[in-house]
């Protein structure tokens, strides 16, 4: 059972979903949607001209975006939403195994570039922050939420990634060094403060610099992702303290879009083989069961580059069931990815397995209950790779949610 | 005659054979007189526990209005003076950052109802407390709580009233709420009462403008936490900030410890960390010290109360003396042949006792539950005055609460014990009815002392007591213990001795009864005065001295206010917020605004105040900046000292001088010459005492310095209030209407209603001593009926024998009501007496030590004899009305 953040004692059972925990989950379907629809450009038929702004005023990403780092690896206030996404998988000195989740969400409430409110409490912008960490020697997780506005308590710099939400934090110490500090305190026992240092290059998806996501002149997005960054840092868990390394994976995607209502929910995976290749899959699910042609499959070679696989390439297959005592949803893990592998060609069986099956989010904050977890890959029984599995939609009706 | 208590323990069947035969039949037969006893009892419980209710609702009700929200917060973060800069946020949450705590920031203001259009009286508008907390960082903690609504998206209730314009379905959500000017969330009964629902408005007086408030929701609570008050309106912090001009500004900032700091070594350890990354200007309070702070600031006015309701009680318990002293008499004959029987005293005594103590039960059990009822009607006089002199609250219902019940209920036994306890003994005196038959009930105890000396020593124990200093309470408050202890010394000394009178009233009486049976009569019993004739000469006094010495405190009160006043309110208008509707209410005027109004051409001068609370290490006392040269010239100041030297009066001389109240010199045993640092924003100030003058409108303390000193430490320019003169030949009036019309949120009052409102608030304070004063002579005066029909009741045989002598029931009646009239008289006149003496203690210990103010004593003649008239003539008459009830007692022995 996770430990609750601020509000020890409270029963879950009777937090209900308001309908601004509704919106809230709203903005987080999307921007996991987003997230997970980056590379799905390729499959959509000829999208139209992208618009210059949203309806309500938003920037458009734009077509041959010209980034400039560190710069770009800040926020983007012009743009309606915006996230960094890590999850990594870590060791402790003699192979203790740990999994992490850090994101850091922001969300504008007005087009309006000047901001409102006073300094310290703006009315148009807030930051979320979801976390989570799993201790495998014991199976135990502990995950925690927190919302703040931008003003003293959070905050994102627009001149490099410097973002922090209360405790946690995502910066760059040095701007002249590609290099990024998390430092997260999930409750009073758990923390953790990494440094991260890109061991792969950026990949940017999409096609001229923007992954469309949609048929709309509005769905689209930058998406930008370091797929390994070399971990290392301190881990707290109650008494006991860990020097750590391990590996992260970071997203950073900017957008205004919406989506429309088109599917049930989604599985994602990111994988990182020990070959130093990873994968990027997810499948979208429609109410009736089946699967969304704009489902996606990339792989990402040793050298950063991208072969992208349609949604008949290949098949995700449920391998069994784990029902969530916390919130009642089924989730389907573990699972069964079958895809061909570009460098050979031959078409391979690879079986994701959590590491433990809670590992799920419960949303009390956000209305938004999901799993989202450390798994390793096996192909024929020999693990090869380590993966992080997200699966949404399981816990209610999220297509609600997404109108 | 044995001494009752001497003797062996009573037989438990014995005593409980006589309470069923003897005193259920009494009771069952006399239902009436049993229950009026009852009643009699149970009021003044009533009375008392219904303001001990009301207390504790009016002080509980001073808790931390974020609470609502939240749970109860472990640490409250302030200024000492003037508010927090929200940019003390940065250094907190740097300096804070991994310690497991929530911190809450919060700014609180009161406003009130907008005026109605012919409003004649102050602070008659409830007003509301605008909390403005981070709706956004609320969530953090809602999530986890299990409310019963969320705080978004709201609907209307269905079906709106013509009032509520529904709002659409998608106007409610986070981003709306944000972003709207004036949102606002209110609780439940608010809701309830006034009917509104999502897209209702109200509109509200802050600062020196009408604002309108939209309602977005109900203020979610748990079940297990108290409902939200009614008064409460929760708006998004940075909306509050905006609508009540105080950008950048906080009232406070609370932290909520999360579970890992639970011991008390632990917290220390995090309220020092926070203290620390406070800095030294601010002031770090638990809600248990900010919730005593609250308590020690009414405590005084709390205790006065409890004295005054404790008056009550003792009045009912005259009652039930007289009352139970009467039944003793009434039940003689038998008790009488019980002792013939063999029925020992000290079964007597516990059966009358054992009646005392049920008659408390159930007196007291009805009183807690008149007491409840009462607490609903007192609570709103106390929260009233609580509002108007200490802090805004606003309380609809004070809850019967198990402790103060228990207590009350325990009272009532013991006091109806006490009250019982000489009826009792006299019971048990009885002789056994051979003895009775010849005679032997009629004779008194015999005197252990000399009534009229102990009554004399009791006025000089009073006389030493009222010399005494008061009881100073941690928070500056005081208490004039002595002072009442005095003061009830005093009456009851002064009615002992009193008693004494009877005797030389029948003297100089008996040449005129040579020529009137009925007068000779009556004298002869005077001639020699029974315990009974004492204590109601005792009683009727009591209520006379009280009544006549509060008569006394309030015409010098009345008088000293009007001189003051007519001295001190020399402008011909007075502006403040129309928002200011308690005495913690500091909304301010612009300085824009009131630039505006000071340089209209019907303006010819104009004197601006600012005035802040500010906490001094004894309490909190009010600052008040204004343009001391000014207040000066217009002779605005009554000096108790006056300041020896001018500097005091010059802006160029005076940064490091005040001048402060007397009530100030009382509180903080300061004196002219004496330094104080002042804990302004900008570091701590010494200012020495300059003069000391007269102020009846505060009695905490204030010091008054120069604004333009006062405004710089405060970094505002802001102003509390203006009095304006008006140039020669503008009509006072028509500029206030005015100013009226183009201030609609400015309170512009004339001199002429000012002057009526202040003295109309002072008599406000007095209206429930009155009600009291009013039952005390009430009860005296029944005392006096019930006392003469025992004496007559004893007097059967007597009555029996006159009758057969040939006296009329006329004459019988006549001679009563003469022995009435004397009983009267001399109770009347020594109340008059005494109410000199206690009209003194009053004004120159009780309030002098509550209030620190000096007043003028002036003695209301025509009141008092007005008093006496009617107290006499009433007294006469209630022994008439007795005289002929008992000349018509049967003859018979038979009771």
């Amino acid at each position: 059972m996770p430990a609750p953040l601020f509000a020890p004692g409270s029963n879950p059972l009777r937090i209900s979903i308001s309908t601004f925990a509704r919106s809230l989950a709203l903005a987080i379907t999307i921007l996991l949607s987003l997230f997970r629809l980056a590379s799905s450009a390729q499959t959509l038929p000829s999208p139209p001209v992208l618009a210059e702004k949203t309806d309500d005023g938003f920037l458009v990403p734009h077509l041959n975006p010209s980034f400039s780092f560190p710069k770009d690896h800040g926020s983007h206030p012009g743009f309606k939403m915006e996230w960094w996404y890590l999850t990594g998988h870590l060791f402790g000195p003699i192979n203790e195994r740990f999994g992490y989740q850090a994101t850091f969400f922001r969300r504008s409430g007005s087009a309006n570039p000047a901001p409102s409110g006073s300094n310290r409490f703006r009315t148009d912008e807030i930051h979320l922050f979801h976390a989570a960490l799993l201790d495998t020697r014991t199976g135990k997780f502990v995950h925690a939420e927190r919302l703040a506005r931008t003003g003293w308590e959070s905050h994102s710099s627009s001149e490099q990634l410097s973002v922090r939400i209360g405790d946690a934090s995502l910066e760059t110490p040095d701007p002249s060094i590609e290099r990024f500090s998390l430092n997260v305190r999930l409750d009073e026992k758990t923390q953790f403060s990494f440094s991260l240092t890109p061991s792969k290059s950026l990949v940017i998806f999409g096609e001229n610099g923007v992954s469309r996501k949609g048929d709309s002149n509005t769905a689209a997005s930058w998406y930008l992702t370091f797929p390994r960054l070399k971990t290392e840092g301190s881990l707290k868990i109650g008494p006991e303290s860990f020097q750590i390394r391990g590996e992260t994976w970071m997203d950073h995607e900017i957008s205004s879009s919406q989506l429309t209502e088109s599917q049930s929910g989604w599985d994602w995976t990111g994988i990182q083989l020990n070959d130093g290749r990873e994968i990027m899959c997810y499948r979208l699910r429609h109410k009736d069961g089946t699967t969304d042609p704009a489902s996606a499959l990339t792989w990402v070679d040793a050298t950063g580059k991208k072969s992208h696989f349609r949604a008949d390439q290949f098949r995700w297959e449920n391998r069994g069931s784990w029902s969530s005592p916390h919130t009642k949803a089924n989730y389907p893990i573990p699972a069964l990815l079958i895809c061909p592998d570009p460098d050979t060609g031959e078409t391979i069986e690879l079986l994701i397995k959590p590491l433990a099956v809670d590992q799920e989010l419960d949303g009390k904050l956000s209305g938004l209950a999901y799993w989202e977890g450390a798994c390793e890959v096996l192909r024929n029984g020999i693990a090869i790779g380590s993966a992080y599995v997200e699966l949404t939609g399981y816990a209610g009706d999220l297509s609600k949610r997404l109108r | 005659m044995s001494n009752a208590s001497s003797l062996p323990n009573a037989h438990p069947k014995i005593v409980r054979a006589l309470l069923r035969q003897i005193i259920w039949r009494h009771w069952k037969n006399e239902t009436r007189r049993s229950l009026l006893l009852l009643v009699l009892l149970a009021i003044g419980i009533a009375v008392f526990l219904s303001i001990r209710l009301a207390n504790r609702a009016a002080v509980s009700s001073f808790s931390s209005f974020a609470g609502v929200a939240t749970r109860q917060t472990d640490a409250v973060l302030s200024a000492p003076m003037g508010d927090l800069p929200e940019a003390i946020l940065d250094t907190l949450g740097r300096d804070l950052t991994g310690s497991a705590l929530s911190i809450l920031p919060i700014l609180e203001v009161v406003a009130a109802p907008p005026r109605p259009s012919e409003e004649t009286t102050l602070n008659s508008r409830p007003p509301f407390t605008l909390v403005g907390l981070d709706l956004v960082a609320l969530q953090n903690l809602a999530a986890r709580e299990s409310l019963d609504r969320h705080w978004f998206d709201q609907k209307p209730s269905a079906p709106p009233s013509p009032n509520t314009p529904s709002a659409s379905p998608n106007s409610n959500d986070l981003w709306h709420v944000l972003q709207s000017p004036n949102a606002a969330f209110c609780s439940e009964n608010l809701a309830k009462r006034e009917h509104l629902s999502v897209g209702s408005r109200i509109p509200l007086a802050l600062n020196e403008r009408l604002i309108e408030l939209e309602i977005r929701g109900i203020i979610p609570e748990r079940a297990d936490q108290p409902a939200a008050p009614t008064n409460l309106l929760i708006l998004d912090l940075p909306a509050l900030q905006s609508l009540s001009g105080k950008q950048g500004r906080l009232d406070r900032i609370e932290f909520l410890f999360h579970d890992s700091y639970r011991s008390p070594a632990e917290r220390d350890a995090l309220l020092a960390k926070i203290r620390a990354a406070a800095g030294p200007d601010t002031s770090l309070k638990t809600p248990e010290s900010r919730r005593a702070a609250a308590e020690i600031m009414t405590q005084g006015f709390r205790l006065n109360l409890t004295i005054l309701s404790l008056l009550a009680l003792l009045v009912g318990l005259y009652l039930v003396f007289q009352a139970l002293d009467a039944s003793v008499v009434r039940r003689r004959p038998e008790i009488a042949i019980l002792r013939a029987l063999g029925v020992r005293p000290v079964e007597i005594l516990q059966t009358w006792l054992l009646e005392a103590a049920i008659l408390g039960l159930l007196g007291g059990i009805a009183g807690v539950l008149g007491g409840w009822v009462l607490a609903q009607g007192s609570v709103r006089i106390v929260s009233k005055t609580v509002n108007s002199l200490y802090y805004a609250n606003h309380v609809d219902a004070a809850s019967l609460n198990l402790e103060e019940a228990s207590a009350a209920v325990l009272l009532a036994i013991a006091a109806s014990l006490a009250a019982g306890w000489f009826p009792a003994l006299a019971a048990a005196r009885t002789p056994p009815a051979q003895l009775l038959s010849h005679g032997g009930a009629a004779k008194e105890p015999p005197q252990r002392f000399r009534t009229g000396l102990f009554g004399l020593a009791l006025l000089l124990v009073a006389g030493i007591l009222s010399q005494l200093p008061p009881l100073f309470l941690s928070g500056g408050g005081r208490f004039p213990l002595a002072g009442y202890l005095s003061a009830f010394l005093g009456v009851v000394g002064a009615g002992l001795w009193t008693g004494q009178w009877l005797r030389w009233i029948s003297k100089a009486i008996a040449p005129l009864a040579k020529h009137s049976a009925f007068l000779a009569l009556g004298n002869s019993h005077l001639r020699r005065p029974t315990g009974r004739h004492r204590w109601a000469v005792a009683g009727l006094l009591c209520s006379v001295a009280m009544t006549g010495g509060m008569a006394i405190l309030v015409s010098s009160f009345e008088s000293s206010v009007q001189t003051w006043i007519e001295r001190t309110l020399q402008a011909d208008l007075y502006l403040t917020s129309d928002a200011n509707q308690t005495a913690t209410s500091y909304n301010r005027i612009p300085e824009q605004t009131w630039r505006s109004i000071i340089t209209l051409p019907e303006v010819a001068d104009a004197d601006v105040a600012l005035i802040v609370p500010a906490e001094l290490p004894g309490g909190t006392i009010r600052i008040v900046g204004s343009h001391l040269a000014f207040s000066e010239q217009r002779h605005q100041l009554t000096w108790l000292s006056e300041p020896k030297s001018p500097d005091v009066f010059d802006p160029a001389k005076n940064e490091a001088l005040c001048l402060v109240s007397e009530a100030f010199t009382e509180r903080f045993r300061a004196k002219i010459g004496d330094d104080l640092a002042l804990p302004t924003p900008s570091g701590p100030r010494m200012l020495r005492i300059a003069g000391i003058y007269t102020d009846y409108g505060d009695e905490k303390g204030v010091v008054m310095l120069e604004r333009k000193h006062l405004a710089q430490w405060l970094n505002t320019n802001d102003a509390s209030t203006l009095s304006l003169s008006a140039r020669q030949g503008v009509d006072p009036l028509q500029l206030q209407a005015t100013l009226r019309k183009r201030f609609p949120g400015i309170a512009v009052l004339s001199n002429g209603h000012l002057r009526n409102e202040v003295m109309r608030i002072f008599r406000q304070t007095f209206a429930i001593t009155y009600a009291l004063e009013g039952i005390g002579v009430f009860v005296a005066l029944a005392g006096l009926g019930t006392t003469l029909a025992s004496i007559l009741l004893e007097r059967k045989a007597e009555l029996t024998t006159l009758r057969a002598l040939g006296m009329s029931h006329r004459q019988i009646a006549a001679a009563t009501a003469w022995e009435g009239t004397a009983l009267a008289a001399c109770g009347t006149l020594g109340g008059l007496l005494a109410s000199l003496g206690f009209g003194a203690v009053l004004i120159f210990v009780i309030n002098k030590q509550s209030f620190g103010w000096t007043l003028q004593p002036i003695v209301p003649v025509t009141t008092l004899v007005i008093l006496a008239l009617a107290v006499t003539s009433c007294g006469t008459l209630v022994a008439w009305i007795v005289g002929r009830w008992g000349a018509a007692l049967p003859a018979d022995r038979e009771p």
